[in-house]
């Protein structure tokens, strides 16, 4: 896949200044950048339940920036121009807050609300049920990658698997609520009409 | 045989509290009415059920043995690849959950509403860069002769402050900058401060200037964090200091006994030492 038109003249001039160790470029990408940086991890703070506050937040945009620009911003320059720069930037953020999370012996378990997230009877699950629940887990992609299309196993896997909303996936593949509703459902038809995973159901 | 209902499919949107409140009422009274779109709510709540309750077992692990360049990854997520190259990527997509995660890491992190981390934190990330050993960034504000509104906004009631450099913080990296303050009553009554790095620590250095009567009255004095210097009288040019400044709020009194309120000029450093 070649190189696509997502590099403006501008970010060219900004990666260029980067890669030749410019310090101008350091305030110029701060100054446009700053912002998308740490909404990110003010975003990454909330999804995993980091815990951070302000002054936590603050040292890792200071690790952030570190990781983004040193080096001749060695990490920004492994990008290409497939995708668009901030999308890479996300990318080199969301990586710099994950290993502080693991640092901080935190493991990474996304926190959204989720009905059927119900902490008090994971604490209460048998280790059977946790073998069941592996079993009836491999089962499960296995049907995905048996029977449904790619699209449909994406949206199953972003809305079960993932917790995003039918809304969210829906505007990710441009398509109405109500087409989202039918292309899942028309999935958990066929999962639902599949042997190996009949059983589960059943039994559900 | 009864034809297929053609509203079945509108049962997850419904289940999962994604229509509007008139299209959920229109559902549901549809509902009432409609043996099999219960039937298939039924089915829907426990088959998502069933999958919500599989996703807290752990994520397979690699399921692929030829994962996507994590920048094709990045393209797909931002909607950039052509119809083709998206065909391909989702067709990886769907049998990959370790690639499927990456790009879901991406979209939750993108987008939503904007947080501004400050100059401040970016003057810190830059001086880290810089491996400056040592910076200072100096805010300013005043009480007592003058009225404070905020840290950002340095307004003295009888005088008139300048702050330089602009903007209302400065930040001083090397022994060659300073961050200065000066302040004038108009009547010949001023006040100069600068904060500089002496052997890579902040310390503030002042003049006070005024009618000779004035400056004999006058006295200084600075409580840091970390101690007090003073009170003093400045020298006979007016000079005080240098003083040491630590991170945090370090208070200059200046003093001008009698009629005269106390003047107070606080000075916030954060100091930042890493190499």
């Amino acid at each position: 896949m070649s190189p696509r038109g997502h590099v403006d003249s501008e970010t060219e001039e900004l990666v260029r200044l980067l890669r030749s160790g410019d310090e101008r470029g350091w305030e110029i990408f701060l100054s446009r950048y700053r912002r998308l940086i740490y909404s990110a991890i003010h975003r990454v703070n909330g999804r995993y339940g980091a815990g951070w506050d302000e002054a936590d937040m603050e040292d890792v945009f200071e690790d952030a920036v570190v990781k983004l620009l040193r080096n001749r911003g060695k990490a920004l320059a492994s990008w290409e121009g497939r995708c668009r720069f901030e999308t890479w930037i996300y990318r080199i953020v969301r990586n710099v807050c994950i290993d502080r999370l693991r640092r901080s012996a935190r493991r990474p378990e996304p926190t959204e609300s989720d009905a059927s997230h119900d902490l008090d009877r994971v604490s209460r699950d048998s280790f059977a049920g946790d073998r069941g629940r592996r079993d009836l887990r491999m089962s499960l992609e296995q049907a995905i990658r048996n029977v449904l299309t790619p699209r449909e196993a994406i949206a199953v896997r972003l809305i079960y698997f993932e917790g995003f909303t039918y809304r969210e996936v829906a505007s990710r593949f441009g398509m109405s609520v109500g087409a989202m509703s039918g292309l899942v459902y028309r999935a958990l038809a066929k999962l639902r009409a599949d042997g190996g995973l009949g059983d589960g159901l059943e039994g559900s | 045989m009864n034809t297929p209902c053609d509203r079945t499919e509108l049962v997850p949107a419904y289940a999962e509290g994604e229509m509007s409140g008139e299209e959920r009422r229109s559902f549901e009274e549809h509902l009432a009415s409609c043996e099999e779109c219960s039937r298939a709510l039924e089915q829907y709540r426990s088959l998502s059920g069933v999958l919500r309750d599989a996703a807290r077992s752990e994520r397979p692990r690699k399921t692929s043995s030829d994962c996507l360049d994590p920048e094709v990854l990045a393209a797909y997520a931002d909607r950039s690849l052509e119809d083709d190259e998206r065909a391909v990527v989702e067709r990886h997509l769907a049998n990959c959950p370790r690639c499927l995660s990456e790009v879901a890491e991406l979209w939750r992190i993108e987008g939503g509403s904007s947080h501004d981390p400050g100059e401040l934190a970016a003057e810190r990330a830059l001086a880290r860069l810089r491996g400056q050993s040592s910076v200072a960034i100096v805010r300013w504000a005043a009480t007592g002769l003058t009225v404070v509104r905020d840290f950002s906004e340095t307004v003295f009631g009888a005088g008139t402050a300048e702050v330089w450099p602009e903007p209302a913080f400065s930040a001083v990296r090397s022994s060659q900058e300073e961050a200065r303050l000066s302040w004038a009553d108009g009547a010949g009554t001023e006040l100069r401060c600068s904060v500089a790095l002496v052997r890579g620590r902040p310390h503030l250095v002042g003049r006070f200037g005024g009618e000779r009567e004035t400056l004999a009255r006058a006295t200084v004095a600075l409580v840091s964090p970390e101690g007090r210097w003073g009170p003093e009288s400045p020298d006979a040019g007016g000079r005080f200091g240098p003083w040491p400044l630590v991170r945090g709020r370090n208070r200059l009194t200046l003093s001008l006994g009698g009629e005269r309120a106390t003047f107070e000029l606080a000075i916030e450093v954060e100091q930042e030492g890493r190499p």
